[in-house]
């Protein structure tokens, strides 16, 4: 199922992955995304905290410290080969608008 | 000046927007939620002023928990850098507030914010929902089919039928949650799968229609009070709903009391169903045996009962009731010698009378017979239909080999008529009432004929 769930990253998934190639504690994440964004995309704490469950589980990303209550976290493997074609992914779409959006039809 | 202040929730768990609503207005009032309970809202007074509220599933959250779990923090944690202040939580509902203008809502993806309540949904109110439905729809059931073997008995009794009206209100209420509840996830799942919102569950008519239902549960329940005529009744009464509300603060009791001395969430869920099986089965063993009781107990106390010990030393209930037909009024000389017991039982409920008389002698040297008959009337004629087509089928439910006969009707003069060896005998059917009877072989065709005729005008 999960793997069903992440065939295709929301705008949300996108940017806390993107967010993970560095280690960054789970509660600085929304503050992130919405510093990389100029606030255009902001992250809920409470889908926040799922999909970050959710990423663990499937092994995108894994926990680097815990310091109380306060959990960091970085992309692994995984994680970054799952970024990877989803940025190809969004290319391939802006190469196909390249193409044919401006007339090319 | 009060500085608490109560309200029940009434809301359905999944209509979270509409507790959100509801909570903005009381803090514009000047009441702030101090604590979700299990029968609602708890406020405290406080400056009135606009105050966001956002009310989220942790499904992960238990009502056994003793306290907010390591996970549960960090969920708040979450929620507190993004402006929301944990406010109270009732097993994984949790409540937020914030004063920011605009904060992040706490569920921004509409799929996770659907599974988070479709987990714990299932975990608590569904699953606590379907269980009873369950249970009661087999309580029903059984009594269905209990009213299938003894018609009269049902009919007769105004509390057998109030209460029957009870269940089947309940069970609806209880349908009706689960039914709504599952269109609402079902058609919210479509909605999100096509990039929309979860919908709005339409809190009005789902309020007003479970209000309808649970008021006519309640006045159902309280119409069995109306009937205290019965012997006992009152007991029963009492410890039906006593007993009830003393499990249900027992439990509740004990629950807290686990929770307080900070039991595990698994030592606490076992203890609580454990107690909640217990208490269960020792309530249903105690009406039981308190009606066994009272049956025992109103005979003994009953003044016109005599006992009579025959010479083989068996006890005989000797009772004096007056009956519409006795053995004199169909010829028979009845001397105390004969110990005869008259002896009747009537039943009499908002649309049926049934009367059931006996006479049967005791004595040891008596050659009388024994005569056995029951009345039945009604206000409406299809309750007459009806008990006669039960009537009718009873003895294919209780045994093959005791099926009815139908009878020439002509003879007796009623509409109908039937034969049944057990457990009624002659069933026979006149415009306005029902007549049952087991003559004893000893009676002539006269004899009987005799009884029917006076039963007919009695």
């Amino acid at each position: 199922m999960a793997r069903e769930k992440f065939h295709t990253l929301t705008e949300q998934m996108y940017y806390i992955l993107l967010c993970l190639q560095a280690e960054c504690c789970g509660v600085d994440i929304m503050e992130r995304v919405a510093e990389m964004t100029g606030g255009r995309v902001s992250i809920g704490p409470g889908t926040l905290y799922s999909l970050l469950e959710s990423f663990q589980a499937e092994g995108f990303i894994r926990e680097t410290r815990v310091e109380g209550r306060r959990r960091s976290y970085i992309l692994t493997v995984r994680g970054k080969l799952r970024l990877e074609e989803e940025y190809r992914r969004i290319l391939q779409q802006a190469e196909d608008y390249r193409k044919y959006g401006k007339g090319g039809f | 000046m009060k500085n608490k202040k109560f309200q029940f929730n009434w809301y359905q768990a999944n209509d979270t927007a509409a507790m959100e609503r509801k909570l903005e207005k009381m803090a514009e009032k000047g009441w702030l939620l101090d604590k979700l309970t299990n029968w609602g809202f708890r406020y405290k007074r406080a400056e009135p002023g606009k105050v966001r509220y956002a009310i989220t599933y942790f499904p992960k959250a238990s009502v056994y928990d003793a306290g907010p779990t390591q996970e549960q923090e960090t969920y708040a944690d979450y929620c507190a850098a993004a402006g929301w202040e944990f406010v109270s939580s009732w097993g994984p509902l949790q409540i937020f507030r914030s004063i920011r203008e605009n904060p992040v809502p706490i569920e921004t993806d509409e799929e996770e914010k659907l599974q988070a309540t479709h987990k714990s949904m299932l975990k608590t109110s569904v699953l606590c929902y379907g269980l009873l439905l369950a249970v009661w729809i087999f309580n029903l059931a059984t009594r269905f089919s209990s009213i299938k073997r003894d018609p009269l008995s049902f009919f007769g009794s105004d509390r057998d039928m109030f209460f029957i009206f009870f269940q089947i209100f309940f069970v609806a209420y209880l349908a009706f949650f689960l039914v709504d509840y599952f269109i609402w996830y079902f058609r919210s799942k479509k909605a999100v799968e096509r990039g929309g919102a979860c919908l709005q569950p339409h809190t009005k008519i789902r309020y007003w229609l479970s209000m309808v239902l649970l008021a006519v549960c309640g006045l159902m329940l309280l119409a069995l009070f109306s009937d205290l005529s019965v012997p006992g009744s009152k007991w029963i009464l009492a410890y039906s709903f006593g007993g009830m509300i003393l499990i249900m603060a027992l439990s509740q009791g004990i629950l807290n009391w686990m929770k307080r001395q900070g039991y595990s969430r698994s030592v606490t869920r076992g203890v609580h169903i454990g107690m909640a099986v217990v208490c269960g089965i020792a309530y249903a063993a105690g009406i039981t045996f308190l009606g066994m009781w009272l049956s025992s107990a109103d005979k003994l106390q009953e003044s016109d009962v005599e006992i009579y010990v025959d010479s083989r030393g068996h006890e005989w209930e000797i009772h004096r009731d007056e009956l519409p037909v006795t053995l004199e009024d169909l010829g028979y000389t009845v001397t105390e010698e004969d110990h005869c017991s008259y002896a009747k039982e009537v039943e009499k409920s908002l649309v049926l009378t049934h009367i059931d008389c006996a006479q049967r002698a005791h004595g040891d040297e008596t050659q009388l017979p024994v005569i056995y008959y029951e009345v039945v009337t009604a206000r409406w004629d299809w309750v007459l239909d009806l008990c006669w087509d039960l009537l009718y089928r009873v003895g294919e439910r209780l045994t093959t080999s005791f099926t009815s006969e139908p009878l020439d009707p002509a003879p007796w003069g009623a509409e109908d008529a039937f034969y049944n060896r057990f457990p009624y005998g002659y069933c026979l059917r006149f415009e306005d009432r029902i007549i049952i009877l087991d003559p004893d072989e000893k009676l002539t065709e006269e004899q009987v004929a005799l009884a029917v005729e006076m039963l007919r005008y009695e």
